[in-house]
C-alpha cells in the first residue's frame, strides 16, 4: 500500500530507531514517492477535463494544489538522498568527526563542544518556559476574546436577530449586518396598518424578514381590522334602526340628552358617532367622549347606563329600541377594547422597534470594545509564534551543537558510545530542551567515567627520524654497521632529497614529502617505538603546555653538514585524510577530523581542504633557533597523510640558503600523550560502532 | 598444425585484436583518452551504430496530463489561458533504467534506486546477489529510434476499510504502464532524448495519460592516459635495498 500523504521529516527520523533502518525507511519513501506521483498525475487529470467530467461535488483541484503535491514529490525524493547519503537530519555526514575540543580546556580560550552544546541546551530550556508562558498566555486571551465573541453573537447578536431577522452570518461585514437591520426597520414603518388596501400592507411588511418587529406590524394590523370590522357592525346598527321604522319613537335619557326627547334614530346616530377617532401620525388613535362624558367613565358604560336608563314613549317598541341602543352600547365596549388594544399593539411594536435599534447601538459599542479588548491584542499571538520560531531555532542548534559533541566524545576518548549507554540516535528524537539536556546529561557521565585523565594519560615525546624510520634506512635494513650504515643511509637520503627537491615560488628550491604514520604493526610507531608499542592507546599529538604542563607540541630540526650561518628555516607540515586512534580494546578506529567552521556550513574557503591541520613555523637547524607549533593539538599521532615542505631559502637578510644537498637527516619531535593498557588483541566484537545506521555500523 | 605454427596463429590472433582494439580506442577517444561506457564497461566507438545496452539515468519532465491512453494518438494539448501552447509543468520524475540491446531487441527494466516514484516489482539475480528492480520494458531500437514499453504494474493505493457504522469502503488499485519514444540518440547511445508516456488507469473514471520528455544518459568513463613527455619525471622507488 502506498502513503500518499506522508511527513518526509519523520521517516529520516524513524530511520534511525530501533529495528527499524534505512533499507526499511526508503521502502517508506518509496511508497510515499509512488503516492504522491499517482496523486498528482491523477488529480492533474481531473483537474485538466471538461466541465462535464470534473467533479461534481467539492471543489475542483486548481494548479496551486499541483504544485504542492510537485513539491511534495520533490521533498521526498530529496530526503530519501539524503538518507542514501548517509547524512543525518543535520545534514552532517555521519563519518566526520569535528575538529574541536571536547571539554573547554583550563586556561583555554577555545570553549568546548559540550560547554557550547550545554550552554545552547539551556538557553532553549530558558526559551521553552517563555514558550509555555506566551502559549499560556495566549490561550487565556483567546480564551476570553472566544468568550466575548460567543458572547455577542449568542446575545445582542442573536437579539437583534430575532427582533430584525437580520443573521450576522449570512453577512460579510458588520456596516451590511447593521444595515440589513435598519432596512426591515424603515420598510415595517412604511407599511401603514392603517390603510385601507390590505394587498399594500400585505406586500410592504413582506419586504421585511421574518422577524418579532414584522409579526408585531401585522398584528398590529389586526387589531386596527378588527376595529374596523366593529365600526362596520355599529354603523349596520344605525341601518338596522332605519329599517325597525323606529325613527317616530321618541326616546329620552338624562346622561347624554339631557332629559330632552329625540327621536330614537336620531338619538341613534347621535350615539354611533358621539366618540370620533383618530388614527395620529403615529399610529396612535384618540377618541373624543364628547361633553357629556363623566369623568372615570368609558363611553360604551355610559351607553350601556343610557340605555337602561332611557324612557321609550311607545310600548311596542320598547324591546327594540333598548335592544338596539344596548347592542350599540356592547359596540361601543367592544370598540373601545380594541382601541386599548391598537394601543397597546402599537406600544409593543414600538417597543420592539426601539429595542432593536438600542440593541444595534449597543452591538456596535461591543464590537469597538471586543475590538480594542486586551483580548484581541495581536501582540500575544505575534509575541508567541515569535517565541516559538526561536524556540525551534534554539532547539535545532542546541541539538546539532550536541550531536557534535558526542561525536567529539566518540573521539576524544576513543569510545564507542553504544557500549557506553549513550546512542547518538537519542538526539535525533529530541523534541524539547529537557530531552537536550538528558542527553547531554548521559553523555558526559558516560565521558567522565572512561578515562581517569591526570592518572591514565602519561606524556610521551619521541623523535621521528626522516631517514630511519619514513625512510627505514635502519642499519639493520642497510645490511651495515658503524661509518659503512652512516655513509650509505646519506648516500640514499641525499638522493630521496634529490628526488623529491623542486623549485619553489621564489625560485629557491623546496624539499617536499609526503608520509603516513600508522599504529599497525610494522608501521612508523612501532619502528620508534620499540617498546611496549602495543600498551599504548589514545595516543594524540599535544601542544604546548597541554594537556601536559610539560607538552612541547611539534618541531623540527634539519642535520645538515652545511657549515655556513643558517639560523632557523621556515617549514610546513600539514596532517591530512583519515585519522587513527586505538581504544582501550586495541581497536583501531578511523576518524575523519573536519574543520568545524566547515563541518557546520560557515563560510569555508574552497582552497582550503577542511580534513587537513596545517602550519608553518621554523625548524631547528642542527638543534639550534627552532620553534614549536601547538597546530596538531590532540590530533592523533597517526594520520594517513603528512606532508612536509622545507624551504630552502634563507629567511631572512644576512642568511645563507640552505643547500639540501647537504641534509643528512630531518627529525620531527612529537610531545605527545597516551594512555595505556594491557597489551593484546581485540574481540571483534569489541571493535563494533553502530548508531542505527546499518551502512556505517561496522567499522573497525 | 604443429605446436610451434599454433603459437604462430595464436599470437597473430591476439597481436590483431590488440590492433583492432588499438584502431577503435584511436577513433572514438581524443588523444590521451579511452572511453569506456555503460556498467559492463562496454568500449564504444564513433561512427558505428549507437548501442543501448547499459544502465541509464536521467528525468522526465512532466508537461501534459490528457485523457485517454498513452497509444492513442492523444489530442493536442488546449491553448493555455494566456493563448500559448508552450507545455505546462507539472513536475518530473527520476527515471533509471538498465537496458541491453540484441539484434534490434532492446529488453530491460527499471532501476529502483535512483526512480523513487516506481514500486519494487521483480527481483533478480546478478552475481550471486539478489537486487530489487522495477517494472520491465521491452521494445526495439532500428539503430535511429528506441521504443520502449513497460508491463502494466498495479498499485494499491489504499485497502479495503470497514467504517464505524458497517460501511465497506473497498480497496483502491491503479494501473500503470509507460512507454519511451526516443526523438534523439546521441553520444553512440549514451545520451536518449525522447517523449515519455504513462497511462494511469483506478484513480478516476477514465485513464489519464502523462506526456513529459525524458533525458536519459549513461555515464561514461573517460580515463586519462598520461602522455610521456620530456617535463614529466616517472618517479622510481629511490630506496633500493
Amino acid at each position: 500500500m502506498v502513503r500518499s500523504v506522508l511527513s518526509t521529516t519523520s521517516l529520516l527520523r524513524k530511520s534511525y530507531l530501533d529495528a527499524y533502518g534505512p533499507d526499511a525507511a526508503q521502502a517508506d519513501f518509496r511508497d510515499a514517492s509512488v503516492g504522491q506521483y499517482i496523486n498528482l498525475i491523477g488529480i492533474a487529470g481531473v483537474s485538466n477535463r471538461g466541465a462535464d467530467e470534473r467533479c461534481v461535488r467539492g471543489t475542483n483541484p486548481d494548479s496551486d494544489m499541483l504544485a504542492e503535491m510537485a513539491l511534495r514529490m520533490v521533498d521526498t525524493r530529496q530526503q530519501s538522498r539524503t538518507l542514501s547519503q548517509g547524512r543525518n537530519i543535520f545534514g552532517f555526514d555521519v563519518q566526520f568527526t569535528p575538529a574541536r575540543p571536547y571539554r573547554t580546556s583550563f586556561g583555554s580560550n577555545d570553549t568546548g563542544i559540550l560547554s557550547e552544546a550545554r550552554r545552547a541546551a539551556e538557553y532553549a530550556k530558558e526559551l521553552q518556559r517563555d514558550e509555555e508562558a506566551g502559549t499560556r498566555i495566549f490561550v487565556q486571551k483567546a480564551t476570553e476574546l472566544m468568550k466575548a465573541i460567543q458572547a455577542l453573537k449568542s446575545g445582542r447578536d442573536e437579539r437583534i436577530q430575532a427582533q430584525a431577522g437580520c443573521d450576522r452570518n449570512e453577512f460579510n461585514d458588520d456596516d451590511s449586518y447593521f444595515a440589513c437591520v435598519q432596512q426591515t426597520i424603515d420598510t415595517l414603518e412604511a407599511c401603514d396598518p392603517t390603510t385601507s388596501d390590505s394587498a399594500a400592507f400585505d406586500a410592504c411588511v413582506l419586504q421585511a424578514p421574518v422577524s418579532d418587529m414584522r409579526q408585531s406590524r401585522q398584528e398590529l394590523r389586526a387589531v386596527y381590522l378588527q376595529y374596523e370590522q366593529t365600526k362596520t357592525q355599529s354603523e349596520n346598527i344605525l341601518e338596522r334602526a332605519n329599517i325597525e321604522e323606529i325613527r317616530n319613537t321618541k326616546v329620552k335619557t338624562n346622561i347624554y340628552q339631557a332629559g330632552q326627547e329625540n327621536g330614537a334614530f336620531e338619538a341613534m346616530i347621535a350615539l354611533a358617532h358621539c366618540c370620533p377617532v383618530t388614527f395620529g401620525t403615529e399610529n396612535s388613535v384618540t377618541v373624543d367622549f364628547g361633553a357629556a362624558v363623566e369623568a372615570g367613565l368609558r363611553p360604551g358604560q355610559i351607553m350601556r347606563q343610557a340605555a337602561h336608563d332611557m324612557e321609550i314613549a311607545d310600548a311596542e317598541k320598547e324591546a327594540v329600541v333598548r335592544n338596539l341602543f344596548l347592542d350599540q352600547a356592547e359596540l361601543q365596549v367592544e370598540l373601545d377594547i380594541t382601541l386599548q388594544e391598537y394601543n397597546a399593539k402599537l406600544t409593543e411594536y414600538q417597543g420592539i422597534r426601539d429595542q432593536t435599534k438600542h440593541d444595534v447601538l449597543e452591538a456596535r459599542r461591543d464590537r469597538a470594545y471586543l475590538q480594542h479588548s486586551p483580548a484581541n491584542d495581536p501582540s500575544y499571538r505575534l509575541v508567541r509564534d515569535s517565541k516559538r520560531l526561536t524556540l525551534a531555532s534554539q532547539l535545532e542548534y542546541a541539538a546539532r551543537v550536541s550531536y557534535l559533541a558526542a561525536r567529539r566524545a566518540e573521539y576524544e576518548y576513543a569510545a564507542r558510545l553504544n557500549a557506553n549507554n549513550v546512542r547518538i540516535s537519542d538526539i535525533y528524537r529530541a523534541r524539547t530542551a529537557d530531552d537536550i539536556l538528558r542527553f547531554l546529561e548521559r553523555l558526559e557521565a558516560a565521558t567522565n567515567n572512561m578515562v581517569v585523565g591526570d592518572a591514565e594519560i602519561n606524556q610521551e615525546d619521541f623523535r621521528l627520524s626522516v631517514a630511519q624510520h619514513v625512510l627505514g634506512l635502519t642499519d639493520e635494513f642497510l645490511g651495515l654497521t658503524g661509518d659503512a650504515a652512516e655513509a650509505e643511509r646519506q648516500r640514499r637520503f641525499r638522493a630521496w632529497v634529490a628526488q623529491n627537491t623542486s623549485p619553489g615560488t621564489d625560485g629557491k628550491p623546496v624539499l617536499t614529502f609526503n608520509f603516513s604514520t600508522s599504529l599497525v604493526d610494522n608501521g612508523v610507531f612501532s619502528n620508534v617505538i620499540q617498546q611496549g608499542f602495543d600498551r599504548f592507546w589514545l595516543f594524540k599529538l599535544a601542544g604546548i603546555g597541554q594537556p601536559k604542563a610539560a607538552n612541547t607540541g611539534m618541531s623540527m630540526n634539519l642535520i645538515t653538514n652545511q657549515p655556513d650561518n643558517l639560523s632557523y628555516r621556515r617549514v610546513a607540515v600539514t596532517q591530512a585524510g583519515v585519522t587513527h586512534l586505538r581504544n582501550r580494546a586495541g581497536c583501531i578506529f578511523d576518524y575523519r577530523l573536519i574543520h568545524p567552521a566547515a563541518l557546520v556550513g560557515q563560510e569555508w574557503p574552497n582552497n582550503q581542504p577542511p580534513e587537513q591541520a596545517t602550519t608553518d613555523f621554523k625548524s631547528s637547524i642542527n638543534g639550534t633557533a627552532g620553534e614549536q607549533t601547538a597546530a596538531f593539538l590532540s590530533r592523533p599521532v597517526s594520520a594517513s597523510s603528512w606532508e612536509v615542505q622545507v624551504f630552502a631559502g634563507a629567511p631572512e637578510i644576512g642568511l645563507a640558503d640552505l643547500d639540501l644537498s647537504q641534509l643528512t637527516d630531518i627529525e620531527l619531535n612529537f610531545s605527545t600523550t597516551r594512555a595505556s593498557r594491557t597489551p593484546g588483541a581485540p574481540q571483534p566484537e569489541d571493535c563494533v560502532r553502530t548508531d542505527f545506521l546499518g551502512a556505517l555500523a561496522d567499522e573497525q | 598444425m604443429n605446436s610451434k605454427r599454433f603459437f604462430q596463429v595464436i599470437l597473430g590472433l591476439f597481436v590483431g585484436v590488440i590492433l583492432t582494439g588499438f584502431a577503435i580506442f584511436q577513433s572514438t577517444a581524443s588523444p590521451g583518452q579511452m572511453v569506456v561506457s555503460g556498467s559492463a564497461q562496454t568500449l564504444v566507438s564513433a561512427n558505428e551504430t549507437p548501442v543501448v545496452s547499459g544502465d541509464f539515468n536521467g528525468n522526465v519532465e512532466l508537461n501534459w496530463v490528457l485523457t485517454g491512453v498513452y497509444s492513442d494518438a492523444l489530442p493536442t494539448p488546449t491553448p493555455q489561458p494566456g493563448g500559448s501552447t508552450a507545455p505546462g509543468y507539472i513536475g518530473d520524475l527520476d527515471l533509471a533504467l538498465r537496458l541491453e540491446e540484441l539484434d534490434g531487441n532492446v529488453s530491460g527494466y527499471i532501476l529502483l534506486e535512483r526512480a523513487l516514484a516506481f514500486p519494487h516489482e521483480h527481483t533478480v539475480t546478478i552475481e550471486a546477489e539478489e537486487l530489487a528492480i522495477g517494472p520491465r520494458v521491452s521494445g526495439t531500437f532500428d539503430g535511429v529510434t528506441l521504443r520502449l514499453e513497460s508491463d502494466r504494474f498495479e498499485i494499491l493505493l489504499s485497502p479495503e476499510q470497514r467504517l464505524a457504522d458497517g460501511q465497506l469502503i473497498p480497496e483502491r488499485r491503479v494501473t500503470r504502464q509507460f512507454s519511451l519514444t526516443s526523438t534523439d540518440v546521441q553520444n553512440d547511445g549514451a545520451l536518449l532524448v525522447g517523449e515519455y508516456r504513462e497511462t494511469l488507469w483506478g484513480f478516476d473514471i477514465k485513464p489519464s495519460t502523462v506526456i513529459g520528455e525524458f533525458a536519459l544518459t549513461r555515464p561514461v568513463v573517460v580515463i586519462s592516459i598520461p602522455t610521456p613527455s620530456v617535463d614529466q619525471k616517472l618517479f622510481l622507488p629511490a630506496i633500493l635495498k
